[in-house]
């Protein structure tokens, strides 16, 4: 089954509004209580792993509700709700999920019905997100002299890099590869899932 | 103590902070050598001067230890040590620093002095239509949410856990759940309707430019160019 724009562009419905704020709640509850024990037990692509959890919720969304904008709307009730947590008033982790929701919707957005392929796309756009997102913060933070370290660092990489070649390499692979195929995993499931939830609603 | 803030600063809004923001990115790129250091400088004294009593990234560990490896990284990328004058040498970093510094400082003062209510009706205003409504009903929902989730994962427990499928178990926890959940969204709607909320007809006052927005971003474009004619 595809999620088809019914009325694209239309507004949101009260009910659709009700559907947003719940998955935006679930969202910010992933961000706010998985996150913290994955932060605190310095998982590996802890980032990835809570964006492809809340883009599964995002894009559930947009099979239930199949209006262009709905990806996007969770995204921003859950960086409204991260903003509202006590303890974290930082504006990084907001623009990442606004970032990342931005980047799954441009992509459903592409389709008049996307299907599993639109989604799984969708969910890839927005956890490669979390792969771009340290340099974008490190350039606005740093300005250009961030240029000048980069080079500097791979100056001095590759004078170590015979040696190290091949683990550079796999290093590359893995910090693009595994957030892809997370989010290509999301972008499926939040399909068959939201397909679920639509049937289990509607009876 | 005198309150030194400047009359009708109260009045600076969500443009107003976001300008503040916006600058303390571009300016650095505008001014060269050590004119730099009064990026920081000005966005501390226009925080000041709009209320900010506490910034919270300067009480953070994290901060000092971003400003620290920017400095070190800084130090090394400039040539710190390998025979070039510790004056050029240092430059780099401090630059970094000091621009660090200001966009740290802004962003805070921006995140904490803008209202959550004035960013969603921002929002409203680009097009996201009933993100307010949206933003009050998940408040609510957070508490229920919770408590679902936790009594699902209880049942899930007593029934032996995850068991042998652990994913199939995982993709039935969240189905009940989010099922739990969006299954009261029919008594939400009903609520809402009851109060006549339409999402058509509701209306969400923007955001509007206040006195403090217009006279903050003024005086931040008039400061620039005097930092880049006078120097």
């Amino acid at each position: 089954m595809a999620a088809g724009d019914v009325t694209g562009g239309a507004h949101f419905s009260t009910r659709d509004l009700v559907y947003i704020a719940i998955l935006g709640a679930a969202w910010g509850l992933v961000e706010t209580s998985l996150g913290t024990y994955l932060h605190a037990l310095r998982v590996p692509f802890r980032g990835a792993v809570l964006t492809a959890l809340g883009l599964l919720l995002a894009l559930c969304g947009r099979v239930l509700i199949p209006r262009r904008g709905t990806v996007l709307m969770v995204g921003a009730v859950t960086a409204a709700l991260r903003l509202l947590s006590v303890g974290a008033v930082l504006l990084s982790p907001l623009a990442a999920i606004l970032i990342e929701s931005l980047l799954a919707e441009l992509v459903v957005w592409a389709w008049a019905r996307p299907g599993r392929v639109a989604f799984a796309l969708a969910g890839a756009a927005g956890t490669l997100g979390t792969v771009a997102h340290p340099f974008v913060t490190q350039g606005l933070v740093g300005g250009s002299g961030v240029i000048a370290v980069y080079g500097w660092l791979i100056e001095s990489t590759a004078r170590v890099l015979p040696l190290l070649g091949g683990v550079v390499w796999l290093l590359v692979v893995c910090a693009v590869g595994i957030p892809l195929a997370l989010g290509i995993a999301a972008g499926l499931l939040a399909h068959d899932l939201g397909t679920r939830l639509q049937e289990r609603l509607a009876h | 103590m005198r309150d030194l803030r400047l009359r009708g600063a109260g009045s600076v809004g969500v443009y107003g902070y976001a300008c503040l923001l916006v600058w303390a990115l571009v300016a650095p790129a505008l001014l060269q050598g050590p004119r730099i250091y009064w990026v920081p400088c000005t966005v501390i004294a226009a925080s000041w001067l709009t209320g900010t009593r506490r910034w919270r990234s300067l009480g953070d560990l994290r901060t000092w230890l971003l400003l620290a490896g920017l400095a070190l990284v800084g130090a090394a990328a400039g040539g710190w040590g390998s025979g070039r004058p510790l004056q050029s040498a240092l430059e780099l970093p401090l630059r970094m620093v000091a621009r660090a510094l200001a966009v740290l400082l802004a962003a805070d003062t921006f995140a904490g002095r803008v209202p959550v209510s004035d960013l969603a009706a921002l929002g409203e205003g680009a097009g996201l239509g009933g993100l307010s409504f949206a933003l009050g009903v998940a408040m609510n929902t957070l508490p229920v949410l919770e408590r679902t989730a936790g009594r699902v994962w209880m049942a899930l427990r007593l029934r032996g856990g995850l068991g042998r499928r652990p994913w199939r178990a995982c993709s039935r926890l969240a189905l009940t759940i989010l099922a739990l959940s969006l299954g009261r969204a029919q008594e939400i709607v009903e609520a809402a309707e009851a109060r006549a909320f339409s999402p058509g007809r509701a209306s969400v006052k923007g955001s509007a430019w206040k006195s403090g927005d217009l006279g903050l971003a003024l005086g931040l474009a008039l400061w620039t160019v005097a930092l880049v004619l006078v120097g």
